[in-house]
């Protein structure tokens, strides 16, 4: 009887770059760049003020994140009998070539979970859960003892594959944007009251003087207060001196204000309930994956579900540890989220996702929704008074270059698996178009509200709207009479600037660029996927050709796209002739070099050195002499 | 007598010289300038005693809740001497001057000692900015104005008027600047662990037991 034919190879997404730094970094775009845009000419804030709390706050709680969790729980070290629970992470950390983690026993629950840093890492294991594992540990069955090695190599895995650290460094980023808008929306809504009292008393003649006599200081005058302070912003100090306009005062401060912190405060809850937690449900994947890599086979790591859910579903030995205040006031008894909003995926899909590990990765048009989604969330908050600029200029840049970068990634495991590049340009183009009708929503949503503007006849009122806006905008400074909106800037140049062009910049321009960017990296991908010689190294010429695309985009694209949509903005100068020379330099030069590595690698075998026609397949052995290409890319375990 | 001698010498002495300083204060005739001199020099031992003390009780004293004790205690001291001040009760207005006077440095150094045994620094920032502009109105309501709040801060009475806001202004003055001067030092002490790899749990002998207590 002819023996069964062996499973088809499957993919291994460990040696790829990880699905989880895609939703980190689309959570440290939305929070660091809105940080960063403070750097930019005509932002409305001083970088000190948004650039330290959003980026040394969140490292610095990151940080203290062990000593929390040891402040909240009870943790002791391994009794001599739970020796084995430690010996298992050190054989298994052995084996994965990094520093064993501290295994702890937590007195207070019965959960089995990683937690850490950078470098110090943690596994706890709950009193219960211990007793049982260390049972089964040390059981006669060499089965049941693999059996019950795979929760901890999970929880080892989440270390080993820095998603833990991903998780918990982006969740204290969310925590303290959050922390930071609202302390400084109350702070500034305090420090406006105070103003709002004194005002009238210190823009009075003989104020300064008055507060100069009580110093004693012989000789001091301050009489020269009262012009610097109105030279600064004569607007606010108008309004200031009269007391009967205080109202307009804080009409004045609460637009400003909202329009510096509510896109964050809307930002934070979005990022949390979506990007952050669908990051926490994809790093399940990989840990299986790599506890099942580490094993040698899925079905340990499948068993260990059934284990884990029946040992963490024990009752704590102990009553928990009495939380601080704080903790206790939020001890919620959350319901149990699911779908989109789950922290774990289903066991079921876990399992699907072992048996085929593309599954991890999901549907293209669900990651073009969230991208444009990220997009759109800092596209909101750059429209306030962070910076004027992007309210100005569609700023290309960033938006498209970060769907190049996230989509290039998505479609690299489906490259490499061997699709075919119609199927992979279909689904190029789908993400494409999905991304730039979220970040166009924008735009669109402008659109409606003009037009139900227009036709109730309430554009007066609109347009004094927007009027304060730009007002807030631009501080009041140099406008103390007539209107700012109405004048020179009016409805057309709105409808212009702010509607059709950006719209017609993005389906015409956008789209096609998008979609040819994507088509020429899964063609040359593909075309280097048959590097056989070079094995993983395939993944630094997909960066190199990624960099490059990326270059000859910032370089020569979006230029050219602005002189032609934008001519009221941008205009021709050396600068965008020498881009563009550059531009091209790039885009020859990453040409020629790829040409050249083609020539010399593409279509040999490693081994005999023949030639091996066709297009890579994952699990292909070498026709001639059957030697196996590119064994680094599948996973090392069996189903 | 049996807790007392259960006490460590140290507490004892120190506690001894303080009362005792204290008594010898209340005691000193204040009718010349050289008396006035010595009186100073001997608050100036007296406030270094107490610091002396605070140290001693660092782990009392580096607290959230000692804060407030000694916010209250101010807060006591204070009311207590401007009633007897208006009792013309000379002896108890300047005994609970002094009280008051002991109670803001033992907050100041409780809120010293905080900042330095517990990264304490952002939660200083936060409250300083969220309590300031809420005290400071208050304050310039109090007084009728900047102008008022000048002259009252610059008057010579010894036994001025308290305001509910004076002990919250007396602690929130020190936060910004202990929180700036903790944030890094905290800061470099967080990269010095990571660095370190430090567990959580130190082994101090093999496989001994922590049981969390």
């Amino acid at each position: 009887m002819p023996a069964p034919p062996p499973p088809p190879k499957k993919l291994n997404p460990l040696v790829l770059p990880p699905y989880t730094a895609i939703f980190f970094a689309l959570i440290a775009l939305v929070i660091l760049g809105a940080a960063f845009a403070s750097f930019l000419p005509y932002s409305q804030i001083w970088w000190g003020f948004i650039v330290l709390p959003l980026t040394l706050l969140p490292l610095r709680d990151f940080l203290h994140g062990p000593d929390r969790e040891k402040s909240s729980h009870r943790f002791r070290l391994p009794t001599p009998s739970e020796a084995p629970l430690q010996q298992v992470v050190d054989e298994l950390s052995q084996q994965a070539g990094m520093v064993p983690p501290q295994v702890l026993i937590n007195e207070d629950d019965s959960s089995l979970y990683a937690f850490g840093t950078f470098r110090r890492h943690f596994i706890s294991v709950g009193a219960n859960v211990a007793e049982v594992l260390v049972q089964e540990l040390t059981d006669d069955d060499a089965e049941v003892r693999k059996t019950a090695r795979a929760p901890l190599a999970h929880e080892l895995a989440h270390i080993a594959n820095g998603d833990m650290q991903r998780a918990a460094l982006a969740r204290s980023m969310l925590k303290m944007t959050l922390l930071t808008a609202l302390v400084s929306i109350w702070a500034a809504v305090g420090f406006v009251a105070v103003l709002v009292q004194i005002g009238p008393e210190i823009t009075s003649p003989g104020f300064w003087d008055a507060a100069a006599a009580t110093t004693g200081i012989p000789g001091l005058s301050l009489s020269w207060m009262p012009d610097m302070m109105r030279a600064k912003n004569p607007y606010v100090f108008d309004m200031l001196a009269d007391p009967s306009r205080a109202g307009d005062f804080w009409g004045f401060v609460i637009f400003y204000l909202t329009n510096i912190f509510i896109p964050f405060l809307m930002a934070v809850p979005i990022l949390y309930l979506f990007f952050w937690r669908k990051l926490m449900r994809v790093r399940e994947y990989y840990a299986d994956l790599r506890a099942a890599s580490w094993l040698g086979d899925s079905q340990y790591v499948i068993k260990a579900m059934t284990l884990h859910r029946l040992l963490t579903g024990m009752r704590p030995q102990q009553k928990s540890k009495s939380p601080l205040l704080p903790q206790r006031l939020f001890a919620f008894s959350w319901p149990a989220f699911v779908g989109i909003l789950a922290y774990h995926p289903s066991e079921e899909d876990r399992k699907k996702a072992l048996r085929s590990p593309l599954h991890l990765f999901g549907s293209p048009w669900r990651l073009a929704f969230w991208t444009g989604i990220a997009v759109l969330l800092l596209e909101i908050i750059l429209r306030s008074s962070l910076t004027l600029i992007y309210v100005a200029q569609p700023a290309p840049y960033l938006p498209l270059l970060t769907a190049t970068a996230v989509f290039g990634v998505w479609l690299l495991p489906r490259i490499l698996a061997g699709a075919s590049f119609r199927s992979l340009l279909k689904t190029g183009f789908q993400m494409a178009l999905i991304f730039i009708l979220i970040k166009l929503s924008i735009n669109f949503v402008d659109a409606l509200f003009l037009g139900f503007a227009a036709g109730t006849g309430r554009l007066g009122p609109l347009g004094h709207m927007v009027d304060v806006y730009l007002r807030s905008m631009l501080g009041g400074a140099g406008a103390e009479s007539g209107p700012i909106f109405g004048g020179e800037f009016g409805w057309a140049q709105f409808i212009d600037w702010q509607i059709l062009r950006p719209i017609a910049y993005y389906l015409l321009f956008g789209i096609p660029l998008l979609t040819g960017v994507l088509a020429v990296l899964i063609m040359l991908m593909q075309k280097a996927s048959t590097w056989y010689r070079v094995e993983s190294k395939v993944i630094t010429v997909f960066w190199s050709v990624l960099l490059v695309l990326m270059g000859v985009q910032v370089l020569l694209a979006y230029p050219l796209a602005n002189l032609l949509f934008f001519p009221m903005i941008y205009e021709w100068k050396w600068e965008t002739a020498l881009g563009l020379v550059l531009g091209l330099l790039l885009a020859l030069a990453g040409a020629l070099w790829f040409r050249q590595k083609h020539g010399q690698h593409a279509h040999r075998c490693p081994k005999c050195g023949e030639f091996i026609p066709g297009d890579f397949k994952l699990g292909q052995t070498c026709p001639h002499c059957h030697y196996p290409l590119h064994t680094w890319l599948i996973a090392p375990y069996l189903t | 007598m049996r807790y007392l001698q259960s006490l460590p010498k140290a507490h004892l002495a120190l506690w001894s010289f303080f009362l005792g300083g204290n008594v010898i204060l209340f005691l000193l005739r204040l009718d010349s300038t050289f008396m006035v001199v010595l009186a100073i020099l001997l608050l100036l031992l007296l406030l270094l005693l107490e610091a002396a003390l605070l140290a001693l009780h660092r782990r009392f004293v580096a607290q959230w809740r000692a804060i407030l004790l000694f916010i209250i205690l101010y807060a006591l001291a204070r009311w207590g001497a401007v009633q007897a001040h208006g009792a013309d009760a000379t002896f108890w207005a300047s005994l609970a001057m002094a009280v008051a006077l002991y109670a803001m440095f033992a907050l100041w150094g409780a809120i010293l000692a905080l900042a330095i045994v517990r990264d304490v620094s952002v939660a200083y920032l936060a409250i300083f900015a969220m309590a300031a502009p809420i005290l400071m109105r208050a304050a310039l309501i109090q007084s009728g104005g900047v102008l008022g709040l000048l002259q009252a801060s610059s008057s010579n009475s010894t036994f001025p008027a308290l305001s509910w806001t004076e002990p919250f202004i007396l602690a929130l003055s020190c936060f910004p600047t202990l929180a700036f001067s903790t944030f890094l030092f905290h800061f470099l002490r967080l990269f010095y662990h990571e660095w370190q790899r430090s567990p959580l749990i130190k082994e101090s002998n093999g496989w001994i037991s922590n049981n969390g207590s």
